[in-house]
């Protein structure tokens, strides 16, 4: 404590004003004593005076030496500095204002792009230690997805057998048709299984979460429910808990609210909803993931073997002989970020390298006012200031500018942050509770000062050690700039053209995928903003019933397709761009390997859909009023699945099965093929397809296709009536127009494109200002040169040219560096291009072409001006 | 030991502190007068050096200090030692007896040490 004590004290020494009074008084009061001593043993007053002031060791010196106790000399010396820098900085505004925006830039899109990740990538999950959480995958290893979901036999299995494991709990995403207490409302959420929220370890709001039997078959059906459902539906009232609830015509108990600050996996879930462990009857259907908290002293390594072993046991006593099952078990931070990993490593790359760029350019900056502050400096270090004060003093007024631009560049990223908090790009996990906090702060401070001192150190070691005489006997011509001055800028300017050049490459790789994106044919005829969409979601016993479901779906179409404006409605379980439902493998005998197809979409459709959507037929027929529930079962396929396995023969009344080999399903006879339509957003690999007729198989939910001549959103009111009017208790969802449901589906490769291009665009902007500055500066260093070759009979263009010349040669060196290095950075966007290759030679050419024509343009205007000085007047002037 | 100010500036505090304690509020030119006298000039105290270790000191606690009035009336600054101060010059008293008890055992009475 003592050492704080005297460190405080004297901090405020530093801030106290009269400082010097009390030893003024002191010392004075000193001296007189001491002098009347020697007085009275006999010296003269003067020779008194004289010894007293020799013994003490100078008056001066004594108080130096108690100011420097009293206070912390470096604080004093440091805000010293500050203030000097602040008005150097005020009298330098062109300077200041450039250095300051290239920092802002730098550190804000580092801040922004920090703050991203520290909330995706590093801050813990915010559940009871998460590093134990694991997230349990069913390996039915199929085709080359992953992720495969878990069907409740295996969730069984691993409940009794699985060791590794001190809580277990499986969920599947649902959703949920809220009737009964006013408006029916469609709901997101989940069922889950008893041990769900003690296996994360979270707390309800209100209320209790499920007891650990509550999953137990016959049990009464509870539910939580969010604090959002909560607040807007129930007005926070209390009596929620214990009441009674209609979920998808079902009585369900609340039990608990839970606080909105818990998500899990879907960010709008509104209720969960317990999953009676019913002992299955088949395996299968795999809708359910597991999560489960590890056994304190249980590795990955460890539990991934055990679950290993309890596959192959499965494995072993299937009778179908089942392949390659296997449960792999990864941290639940993997698993929920696992995939987003690589972009953000990208754009930390990115922003790094901005930042980099940023440093390269104020370091620039400083060179050149260096050379502009040499003779100060000259003076300053003959009249005796020590060299460490002076690099103390420059090193200070880098880092003050660092600071400046970064205080703004925190600004610019608490606004990208706000942003992104409410315009999350879909993808990208764990955004909602993205904010700047302390540790992101932590970081820029770090940033500024470390770049402070990268882009100050090199300058200011340089300037404090010129040859004294040979600067003040320059007597401020400026004439000749340090060989070694000239040397460090035009490395700066290469470096900033070569990093340029990296991230021009990046962003043209992502722009061009994004563009091709868009290219990607859509697959049906109809116009996307003339199809309006929506979710109809019938639910309870009745529609339980296909027969019913069957009429109610009749009518819907009926009614919907009548009205004034409608072209052609009709339903599917799945739409495209990527509105998802049901995917599944098929069996073509003969043709499918013995365990079946790969797994694809299965939409199941209205008579209408293709025409509604304008999809071409190609052969046969479409579904009509031939198909009943009790007519042969048939299907029609994408011309990608006749493609691949009727290849040169027609398909049209071969047969299909759905669900593979091992299923009971009928064969289904193929009477129609159909151009392939991307079901699973633009740029997924293309898939074959097969569909079946909504009337022999009626399901539910569904989406509805409305095709209209005119605006479809004019439509939307009479549609909601029309179906509202069949039955109020069927909630309407996802409205929106086919264009914005596409606009959509490509948001992440849209997100990253931007981002990217930002990136690129800001150092595109700073290799330019680099490399204008260095040819303007070096212009204004050789004027003398320049006009005495104009003057001895040299052309304009001939000045022109030598100086261009320069400025092209820097440019090629940092383009062909840059290259290299690009290459190197669009490895890490692989995973993120379609249908480019990372070394797509048009980007590249289009790069360097693009970087050689801005430093052609941003030497030839200092050329110019070099050029049109009349030379006579630029000689006398020296 | 190269430079003999170093042991000087180690010790000073002490002897500031061992002056305070054993004659009272003292200002620092008593201070300074006291340490030579009892010195008996085999340190060349520059009185100088006396202001900032008092000032470290007070800043460490363990003086106080107030304007007062001198024997001939004149304001004087008067150093006073504290209960923080004591226990400070018994620590160091301990840290300085040990010392010199270890480096007795190098330094054997009557023998040559060149």
């Amino acid at each position: 404590m003592r050492p704080l004590r005297a460190w405080l004290l004297r901090l405020r020494g530093v801030f106290r004003a009269n400082r010097d009074g009390r030893f003024a008084e002191e010392i004075g009061a000193h001296l007189e004593m001491h002098v009347r001593d020697l007085i009275e043993s006999g010296l003269s007053p003067d020779e008194a005076r004289r010894q007293a002031i020799m013994k003490l060791g100078g008056v001066e010196s004594t108080r130096q030496a108690c100011r420097d106790t009293e206070q912390l000399p470096w604080v004093e010396n440091l805000l010293r500095d500050c203030r000097f820098t602040l008005r150097t900085l005020a009298k330098n505004p062109g300077f200041t204002v450039v250095a300051l925006a290239a920092l802002m830039l730098g550190t804000g899109a580092s801040t922004a792009v920090f703050s991203v990740v520290e909330s995706v990538l590093l801050r813990p999950l915010p559940y009871t230690d998460p590093d134990r959480l694991v997230w349990i995958h069913d390996g039915l290893t199929q085709g080359d997805k992953s992720g495969w979901s878990a069907c409740m036999e295996d969730f069984l299995l691993w409940q009794t057998r699985a060791r590794s494991f001190a809580r277990l709990a499986a969920f599947t995403g649902d959703h949920f048709a809220l009737t009964g207490d006013g408006q029916a409302e469609e709901l997101g959420g989940a069922d889950v299984t008893a041990r769900f929220f003690d296996t994360l370890g979270v707390r309800p709001l209100v209320g209790q979460t499920f007891a650990a039997d509550a999953d137990q078959p016959g049990r009464e059906r509870t539910a939580l429910i969010s604090e959002r459902l909560w607040r807007s539906r129930y007005a926070a009232r209390s009596d929620i808990l214990g009441r009674s609830i209609v979920l998808d015509g079902e009585p369900v108990a609340v039990i608990g609210v839970m606080p909105s600050s818990f998500r899990f996996v879907f960010p709008d879930a509104d209720v969960w909803r317990i999953l009676p462990l019913t002992p299955p009857t088949r395996r299968g259907p795999f809708i359910l993931r597991g999560i489960a908290r590890l056994r304190p002293g249980v590795t990955l390594g460890e539990v991934n073997a055990e679950m290993a072993g309890l596959a192959q046991g499965v494995e072993r006593a299937d009778p179908k002989r089942l392949e390659r099952l296997r449960y792999p078990v990864v941290g639940l931070t993997e698993a929920i970020v696992g995939n987003v990993r690589t972009l953000l490593v990208a754009l930390e790359v990115a922003v790094a390298l901005v930042l980099l760029i940023a440093v390269f350019n104020v370091g620039n900056l400083l060179l050149a006012r260096a050379a502009v502050r040499e003779q100060e400096i000259a003076i300053r270090l003959s009249i005796g200031a020590g060299r460490k004060r002076l690099i103390q003093q420059l090193l200070t007024e880098s880092i003050v500018l660092a600071l400046a631009g970064g205080g703004i560049g925190v600004f610019l990223a608490f606004i990208c942050t706000r942003f992104l908090r409410t315009n999350p790009p879909p993808g990208v996990p764990r955004l909602e509770t993205l904010s700047v906090d302390g540790h992101v702060l932590l970081f820029t401070l770090l940033i500024c000062i470390l770049s402070g001192i990268a882009f100050g150190l090199v300058p200011a070691i340089g300037a404090t050690r010129p040859n004294l005489s040979m600067v003040l006997q320059e007597g401020g011509r400026g004439g000749g700039e340090g060989l070694r001055r000239r040397r460090l800028r035009n490395i700066f300017v290469v470096a900033e053209i070569a990093i340029a050049v990296i991230l021009l490459s990046g962003a043209g790789l992502l722009i061009r995928s994004f563009l091709l994106l868009g290219e990607v044919p859509i697959g049906f005829g109809a116009r996307p903003d003339h199809l309006l969409t929506l979710q109809v979601a019938p639910s309870g016993d009745i529609y339980g019933q296909q027969q019913r479901l069957a009429i109610y779906w009749d009518a819907v179409i009926r009614e919907v397709g009548s009205l004034p404006g409608v072209d052609s409605a009709a339903l599917s379980i799945w739409l495209p761009p990527d509105h998802a439902a049901m995917s599944d493998s098929f069996e073509i005998q003969g043709k499918t390997p013995p365990d079946g197809g790969p797994v694809v979409p299965v939409p199941i459709v209205s008579d209408g859909y293709f025409r509604t959507l304008q999809i071409p037929l190609l052969r046969g027929r479409t579904f009509d009023g031939r198909d009943t529930p009790t007519s042969p079962p048939v299907t029609i396929i994408s011309e990608n699945l006749a493609r691949r396995y009727f290849p040169g023969e027609d398909p049209v009344g071969k047969h299909l099965k759905h669900g593979g080999p091992q299923s009971d399903n009928p064969y289904m006879e193929i009477v129609g093929v159909v151009a392939d339509v991307p079901y699973e957003g633009a740029g997924a690999p293309d898939e074959p397809v097969y569909y079946e007729s909504s009337s022999q198989i009626p399901d539910r939910p569904m989406w509805l296709a409305v095709r209209t001549h005119g605006d479809p959103h004019r439509l939307i009111p009479a549609i909601r009536n029309r179906v509202a009017a069949l039955d109020g208790n069927v909630p309407i969802s996802h409205i929106g127009t086919m264009d914005e449901s596409m606009y959509a589906s490509v948001a992440l490769p849209r997100f990253r494109s931007i981002l990217m291009g930002a990136f690129a665009l800001i150092a595109l902007l700073l290799a330019a200002i680099g490399i204008y500055g260095v040819m303007t500066y070096s212009v204004l260093q050789r004027t003398q040169e320049l006009a005495i070759r104009l003057a001895l009979g040299a052309t304009r263009g001939n000045v022109i040219g030598r100086v261009v010349g320069h400025g092209i040669f820097l440019a090629l060196c940092g383009i062909a560096i840059g290259s290299v290095g690009a290459l190197g950075f669009v490895r890490t966007l692989r995973s993120m291009l379609f249908h480019v290759s990372p070394g797509d030679p048009a980007i590249f050419a289009g790069v360097a072409f693009l970087l050689f024509a801005v430093a052609l343009t941003a030497s030839y205007i200092p050329a110019l001006r070099a050029a049109r000085k009349d030379p006579l007047r630029a000689l006398r002037r020296e | 030991m190269a430079n003999e100010s170093d042991v000087w500036q180690g010790t000073l505090a002490l002897m500031i502190l061992r002056t305070l304690e054993t004659m009272g509020p003292l200002h620092g030119y008593g201070i300074a007068r006291r340490i030579e006298q009892i010195c008996q000039g085999q340190l060349i105290v520059l009185y100088g050096t006396i202001y900032p270790a008092l000032l470290r000191l007070e800043q460490d606690g363990y003086i106080v200090s107030e304007w007062g009035n001198s024997e001939n009336n004149r304001r004087a600054r008067y150093y006073k030692i504290t209960r923080a101060g004591r226990r400070q010059v018994r620590r160091e008293a301990q840290r300085w007896e040990k010392a010199t008890a270890i480096l007795a055992h190098f330094l054997p009475p009557g023998k040559e040490i060149s």
